[in-house]
C-alpha cells in the first residue's frame, strides 16, 4: 500500500489517538485482519475499525476487480 | 460490459425465489461446502420472525437452506406457515433424517425437495459427505413425499474421482430412477478447482452444454435415459476453470439469513456487504466473535481450503 493510503488511514485514526501513535499504528494495519486484531486488542474502537476496513476493502476490491473482474454472489449447485 | 444469459441466476431468472439460510449447523462434512466459510451472524431470530420477513418479501417461491435444514428444530412450523400463506416451499437436504415418519411429521407442506447425494454407491457418498444413507429408506421416503405431493430432485455434484464421466452420470440417473426421484441435477463445483469436473467436457455436445456459462447459459435442462436432468455449470466468476468475465453486469438477489435480516446475495469473502461487515466488526468489538475466525471474510476472493 502506498504512502497516501497510509496517510488516509492515519487520518482516520487520528481523531482517536495521538498523531504519532496513529501514524505508527497505521503502518501496521495492512489488511482487514490487522484491523480486527487491533480492535480486539482495544487499540481502536468499533467505528474506526469499520471505516478502516471499508477503506481497505474499497482499495483491495478495486485492485482485484481490475485484474479479475467481479466475484459472484449467487449460490452453488444446491440452490434452486 | 458483459451481460449474463437471461436464464442464469444472476441474469434475472429465479428472481421470484427467496433463499433462506435457516442455520449453519450440519451433520455432514462436504469438503467443498461454500457455506462453511461464509458469514454467520451471531444472533438468531425466532422462527416466526424469519417467516414474517420471508412473507414480507412477497416472493412466491421459498427455498430453505443451511447447514442442514432438517435439523432446524422448527422446520415443520416454518414449512407449514409459509405453505399456509400460499408460498411454494422447497428445501435442500443431505437426506440423513429422511424416513416416512419424518416426512409426515415435518415436511408434508413441501412443494419440492432436493436431496444431495453425490454418488450412486452410497458407501462412496458416505465417504464424500459423511452421511449414512440407506437405499430402501430413501425409496420409501421418496414414495412418501410423493404421496404428500412433493416432487423430489437428486442433486449430484460432479467431483473428480467420483461422478466424473458420462457413464457415471448415466449410472447415477439409473440410481435416481431406482429410488423413485423425479429429476436430477448435476452441478459443477463452485470455487473448487482441485476437484472440478467440466460437465461439457465430460458429456460432449449431447446436452447443449457450453464453455462460457455466463453468456451462454449456466442452467441447462435436458433428459437422460428418460429422466429429466438439469446441468448447473459454473462461470468464470465461480471457477478459475472457465474464462474470466469482463465487467459483468449481474443482478443481485436478497438472501434471508437466520438473524432475520435480508442481505444482498450470499455473504462470503468476495461478496461481503456493508451490513455484514459492520456486524462482524461489532461482534469482534463485543467479544462475540474472534478476529481470527472471521478475518477471512474480508478477503477479496473466496477460496476453498
Amino acid at each position: 500500500m502506498g504512502n497516501k493510503f497510509l496517510e488516509q488511514l492515519a487520518e482516520l485514526i487520528a481523531g482517536q489517538l495521538a498523531e504519532e501513535k496513529a501514524a505508527e499504528l497505521s503502518k501496521k494495519l495492512k489488511k482487514p485482519a490487522d484491523v480486527l486484531d487491533a480492535l480486539a486488542a482495544g487499540d481502536i474502537d468499533k467505528d474506526t475499525a469499520k471505516k478502516l476496513i471499508a477503506k481497505m476493502q474499497e482499495k483491495e476490491r478495486a485492485e482485484y476487480e481490475a485484474k479479475h473482474g467481479r466475484s459472484c454472489d449467487c449460490g452453488g449447485g444446491c440452490v434452486n | 460490459m458483459t451481460n449474463p444469459h437471461p436464464d442464469n441466476f444472476c441474469g434475472g431468472a429465479y428472481y421470484d425465489w427467496l433463499e433462506i439460510l435457516l442455520l449453519t449447523e450440519c451433520n455432514g462434512s462436504c469438503r467443498w461446502c461454500i457455506e462453511a466459510g461464509g458469514y454467520h451472524p451471531t444472533s438468531r431470530a425466532p422462527w416466526d420472525e424469519i417467516v414474517r420477513v420471508a412473507l414480507s418479501t412477497g416472493k412466491p417461491n421459498v427455498i430453505l437452506l443451511g447447514g442442514e435444514p432438517t435439523i432446524y428444530p422448527r422446520i415443520s412450523d416454518v414449512i407449514a406457515r409459509l405453505s399456509d400463506a400460499g408460498r411454494h416451499v422447497y428445501t435442500t437436504t443431505n437426506g440423513s433424517r429422511l424416513s416416512p415418519e419424518f416426512v409426515s411429521a415435518n415436511l408434508s407442506g413441501l412443494e419440492g425437495i432436493n436431496i444431495s447425494i453425490h454418488h450412486d454407491d452410497l458407501a462412496r457418498n458416505r465417504q464424500i459427505t459423511g452421511i449414512v444413507l440407506d437405499r430402501d429408506v430413501l425409496r420409501a421416503s421418496i414414495a412418501h413425499m410423493h404421496s404428500h405431493g412433493t416432487s423430489v430432485r437428486l442433486n449430484c455434484n460432479l467431483i473428480d474421482g467420483q461422478i466424473d464421466t458420462h457413464d457415471g452420470i448415466r449410472r447415477f440417473v439409473g440410481f435416481a430412477k431406482d429410488i423413485g426421484a423425479d429429476s436430477v441435477r448435476f452441478a459443477e463445483l463452485k470455487f473448487d478447482s482441485w476437484r472440478f469436473v467440466d460437465a461439457h467436457e465430460v458429456t460432449g455436445d449431447r446436452y447443449g452444454l457450453n464453455d462460457e456459462p455466463f453468456t451462454c447459459r449456466c442452467n441447462t435442462f435436458t433428459e437422460i435415459d428418460g429422466m429429466p436432468v438439469n446441468f448447473r455449470q459454473m462461470c468464470g466468476l465461480q471457477t478459475e476453470e472457465r474464462p474470466a468475465v469482463t465487467d459483468p453486469k449481474m443482478q443481485s438477489k436478497d438472501v434471508l439469513y437466520y438473524d432475520g435480516r435480508l442481505y444482498p446475495g450470499w455473504q462470503c469473502a468476495g461478496n461481503l456487504s456493508d451490513i455484514a461487515r459492520d456486524n462482524i466488526v461489532a461482534d469482534v468489538a463485543a467479544g462475540r466473535a474472534r478476529a481470527s475466525d472471521v478475518s477471512h471474510l474480508f478477503d477479496v476472493v473466496w477460496t476453498v481450503a
